[in-house]
C-alpha cells in the first residue's frame, strides 16, 4: 500500500520502486467453463498485452528535470550531476547489463571530445543486441559512442554501482510548481558518479548522457564502445549560475514604478490617433498595481475600458464560454416570458371562471397577454352549432 | 355562453399550462453555467489576460528581477463586466446583465479564496461555480451573511534564470516575518500561512504567483525533487544521520574515495558507499543531499 504523503517540505527517499512485472509482451489466457453442458466452445480466450515503454527512448513527458539545467552555465563543480524521471518504476522496469537485475539506466558525464553522438538503426550501430532487448532491427536510435576505451572503462559504473546510484524521491506537490502538472511527487533519480571538475581557465563543457546498459555485457568486456543514448543534455562549468547565486542576485522591488516610463500612478502613456486625426495620449495601467484603489479618473485613463474591451475579446474567443452565456440569456428570456404567460393565464382562468373581467389590477403586459390568450382559447374551442336561419341570404348586386 | 363554453372545453388546457408554467417559475432567474463562473473567477486571477496588459512597458520587470503588487479589484471588475458583454442580442439581456451584474462582482471576490483549496485538490470546479452561484442570489436578495471581506489578492513576478533552470522550485509565504527558518513547516498555524491563488509560468522565464491576502515574508526554496547531491570543498563528505539530519557533534570530514584512471573526477560510488556504512541508494543519496537554498523575501513588500 502506498503510504500517506510526506508533510509539506519534506522529502522521503526510496531505494527502488519495483513494477510488479517486467515490461515485456504477456498473453493473457481466460478458460469459462459450463458445469453440465456438453460442446460449449469456445471456452478458452487468449490475447497479448505489452508492458513498459520503449526500450530505445523515453518520451518527452518522462524527464521532469535535471541538474545541471540544461545548457546552463555555473559553478557545478561540488554537485553530482543527476536526472529526475516522472515515471517511479523506470529505472527498475529492464534488467541490467547481465541480463537480469535492474536497474537498467545510468548517467554518464563525459567531458567534451571524450564522445561523438549520431543516430542510425539498431542493426547499423548496435548490431545483435535488438532481439534480446526486444526490438527490431531497422528501429532508429539514437548512440553516443566513445572515442576512447580507456576513458569508458574509467566511467563505466559496476553492476553493484548501478543499483546505488538510482534512488526514488517523494515529495509533497502542493506548494511547488510542479502542481499544475499532472504529477503524484514520485520521482525517480538517476545520478551520475562523476564530479564535473571546475573550469580552469575558460568554461568547460559536459554532455550528460542518460544510456540504457540492458543486456549490455559487452561494454564490460571491452568489446563495444558504443552507447545505446536515451535523453542527453549539456551544460558548462564556471563560475556562477547556481540557484543560491541567481536567487542573491535578484533585483526586488515593487511593481509599476519606473521613472521615465510611468507616472506616479504606475500608469505608461500610449500614443494615439484620435477619430479627426490628431494625435493624443493615453494612460494605461494593468491589473498589477501597488496602487490598488487609485481612483483613476482622469480622461486620458483608458486602463478600465481596456480590461473590459479585453474582456470582451476573451470572452469572444471562447467557445464554451459564448455559448453558457447565450444559453444564460436565453434561460433568462424564456423564464421571463413564462412568467408574463403565467400571470396572464392565472388572470385569464380567473376571468373565465368568475365570468367578471377582473384584469384591471393586472400590469399592463399581463393585461394584454390575458386578452390575447383569451381570443386564443375561444378560438380553440369547438364552434357552437350553427343555429337555423329564417332570413334568406342577402344577395348584392353589382353595379354594371 | 361562449365564456362558459371555453370554461367547460379549455379547463383541463389551462391546467396543464398552469401546471407546467408553475414548475418554470422556479427557475426565474436561471444560474450562470460552472465553465462561466470558474472563468469569472479566473478573470480575478488575471488568467488568460495577455502579458502586455499586465506589464505594460518592459522596463517595469527587467531580468533577474522579482516585482510585488497588489491586484487591482476595479480592474478585475471591469475584465469581468466585458467578459459578460459577451453572448447577448438585445436591450433585454444587456439590462439583465447590467441588473446581475454587482451580485456577480461581489459573489466573484467572495470566492476568490477557493481557487487555493482547488490549487490543492481540495475543492472542485463545481464547488466553486455552486458557491459563486449562491453568492450572487444572497447578494441579489439582500441575504447577504456577514462575512468577513476576502483577503485581497496580491502578487509577485519574478522573471529570472531561475524560473526556466530550476523547475518546481518552491514558494512559501506567511503573514508574519517571526518565522524561524528551520521550522518545521506543519507546525506553523494556519492564519501565519498566505495562501497561494495561482502559481503559472508566463513565459520559459516569467512565474506569477497570486497570494490570499498581503505577505509580510516569501520563501523561494530550491526544487525539493531536485535537490542537489554532491560533496563538500576539496571532495570531501560530512556524514549524517540516517533521516538526513546532522549529527551532534558533527563528524569529521571524510574524503570521497576517487577512481585512479585517465578519467578524472570519477567517484568510486561502492567504495564511497562502504566508507559511509550504508548498502542501499536511498541510504546513499541520504548522505550526499545538500539543503536546498532558501532566499527570503521579508521587507516590508508588498506595499498596498
Amino acid at each position: 500500500m502506498t503510504p500517506d504523503p510526506p508533510p509539506v517540505g519534506s522529502m522521503q527517499l526510496y531505494d527502488a520502486v519495483t513494477p510488479a512485472i517486467e515490461s515485456g509482451t504477456y498473453q493473457i489466457t481466460s478458460t469459462i467453463s459450463y458445469p453440465g453442458v456438453a460442446n460449449a466452445a469456445p471456452t478458452v480466450h487468449r490475447d497479448f498485452f505489452a508492458v513498459g515503454g520503449s526500450p530505445l527512448q523515453l518520451s518527452a513527458t518522462e524527464v521532469l528535470s535535471c541538474h545541471p539545467p540544461a545548457n546552463a552555465s555555473g559553478a557545478f563543480d561540488e554537485e553530482l550531476p543527476h536526472v529526475v524521471l516522472s515515471r517511479r518504476t523506470l529505472p527498475w522496469e529492464r534488467p541490467g547489463p547481465n541480463g537480469t537485475a535492474p536497474p537498467w539506466l545510468a548517467l554518464l558525464v563525459f567531458a567534451d571530445g571524450e564522445v561523438t553522438f549520431g543516430s542510425g538503426t539498431m542493426s547499423s550501430e548496435l548490431p545483435g543486441l535488438s532481439a534480446q532487448i526486444g526490438a527490431n532491427d531497422d528501429d532508429p536510435v539514437d548512440v553516443a559512442t566513445v572515442t576512447d576505451a580507456t576513458v569508458l572503462a574509467g566511467l563505466l559504473p559496476t553492476q553493484q554501482e548501478l543499483g546505488l546510484l538510482s534512488h526514488v524521491r517523494r515529495v509533497n506537490t502542493a506548494d511547488t510548481a510542479l502542481d499544475l502538472d499532472d504529477d503524484d511527487g514520485w520521482m525517480a533519480v538517476v545520478v551520475a558518479n562523476r564530479l564535473p571538475l571546475a573550469a580552469d581557465p575558460g568554461p568547460a563543457r559536459y554532455h550528460a548522457c542518460l544510456v540504457s546498459f540492458e543486456h549490455r555485457d559487452d561494454l564490460y568486456q571491452g568489446t563495444s564502445k558504443t552507447l545505446l543514448l536515451l535523453y542527453r543534455w549539456d551544460f558548462q562549468t564556471s563560475s556562477d549560475g547556481t540557484f543560491d547565486k541567481l536567487a542573491e542576485d535578484l533585483g526586488v522591488d515593487t511593481l509599476g514604478h519606473l521613472p521615465g516610463t510611468t507616472d506616479d500612478d504606475g500608469r505608461v502613456s500610449i500614443a494615439l490617433t484620435q477619430r479627426d486625426g490628431t494625435a493624443a495620449t493615453a494612460l494605461y495601467r494593468g491589473p498589477f498595481t501597488v496602487a490598488a484603489t487609485a481612483a483613476a479618473a482622469a480622461d486620458q485613463d483608458i486602463s478600465y475600458d481596456a480590461a473590459y474591451e479585453l474582456g470582451r475579446l476573451l470572452g469572444a474567443a471562447d467557445a464554451t464560454l459564448c455559448r453558457e452565456l447565450v444559453d444564460w440569456h436565453r434561460a433568462s428570456l424564456a423564464a421571463a416570458q413564462t412568467e408574463i404567460q403565467t400571470a396572464a393565464v392565472n388572470a385569464a382562468a380567473e376571468r373565465l371562471r368568475s365570468g367578471h373581467p377582473s384584469l384591471e389590477d393586472q400590469p399592463a403586459h399581463v393585461r394584454a397577454a390575458a386578452s390575447g390568450l383569451t381570443t386564443l382559447l375561444r378560438r380553440a374551442a369547438p364552434p357552437a352549432p350553427p343555429r337555423p336561419s329564417h332570413r334568406p341570404p342577402i344577395r348584392r348586386r353589382r353595379d354594371a | 355562453m361562449p365564456e362558459r363554453l371555453l370554461a367547460r372545453h379549455g379547463a383541463a388546457a389551462l391546467a396543464a399550462h398552469q401546471a407546467a408554467a408553475g414548475d418554470l417559475t422556479a427557475d426565474a432567474d436561471p444560474p450562470l453555467g460552472d465553465y462561466t463562473l470558474n472563468y469569472l473567477v479566473g478573470a480575478r486571477l488575471a488568467r488568460n489576460v495577455p502579458f502586455q496588459y499586465l506589464v505594460p512597458d518592459p522596463g517595469l520587470l527587467p531580468l533577474e528581477s522579482a516585482r510585488f503588487f497588489t491586484v487591482d479589484e476595479a480592474w478585475s471588475d471591469a475584465l469581468i463586466e466585458g467578459i459578460l458583454a459577451v453572448g447577448g442580442s438585445s436591450t433585454r439581456d444587456t439590462e439583465h446583465v447590467a441588473a446581475v451584474l454587482p451580485a456577480l462582482q461581489d459573489a466573484v471576490r467572495r470566492a476568490t479564496p477557493l481557487a487555493a483549496l482547488i490549487r490543492r485538490r481540495q475543492s472542485s470546479r463545481a464547488t466553486l461555480a455552486a458557491f459563486v452561484a449562491a453568492g450572487a442570489r444572497a447578494v441579489a436578495t439582500g441575504d447577504v451573511p456577514q462575512l468577513p471581506d476576502p483577503p485581497p489578492v496580491t502578487g509577485m513576478l519574478l522573471r529570472s534564470a531561475l524560473v526556466s533552470d530550476y523547475p518546481g522550485f518552491s514558494i512559501r509565504a506567511f503573514t508574519t516575518t517571526a518565522i524561524d527558518p528551520d521550522v518545521d513547516l506543519t507546525s506553523i498555524p494556519a492564519d501565519e500561512i498566505v495562501a497561494i491563488l495561482r502559481m503559472d509560468l508566463l513565459a520559459p522565464t516569467v512565474l506569477l504567483v497570486l497570494f490570499a491576502g498581503t505577505p509580510a515574508l516569501v520563501w523561494i526554496e530550491e526544487p525539493h525533487h531536485g535537490i542537489q547531491l554532491g560533496v563538500e570543498e576539496n571532495d570531501t563528505i560530512i556524514p549524517v544521520a540516517s533521516d538526513g539530519q546532522p549529527l551532534n557533534p558533527p563528524p569529521p570530514a571524510l574524503a570521497v574515495p576517487m577512481r585512479t584512471g585517465p578519467v578524472q573526477g570519477v567517484i568510486d560510488v561502492a567504495a564511497l558507499a562502504g566508507a559511509l556504512g550504508v548498502s542501499s541508494s536511498g541510504a546513499l543519496a541520504t548522505q550526499l543531499l545538500r539543503p536546498p537554498y532558501r532566499i527570503r523575501f521579508s521587507a516590508d513588500q508588498p506595499n498596498p
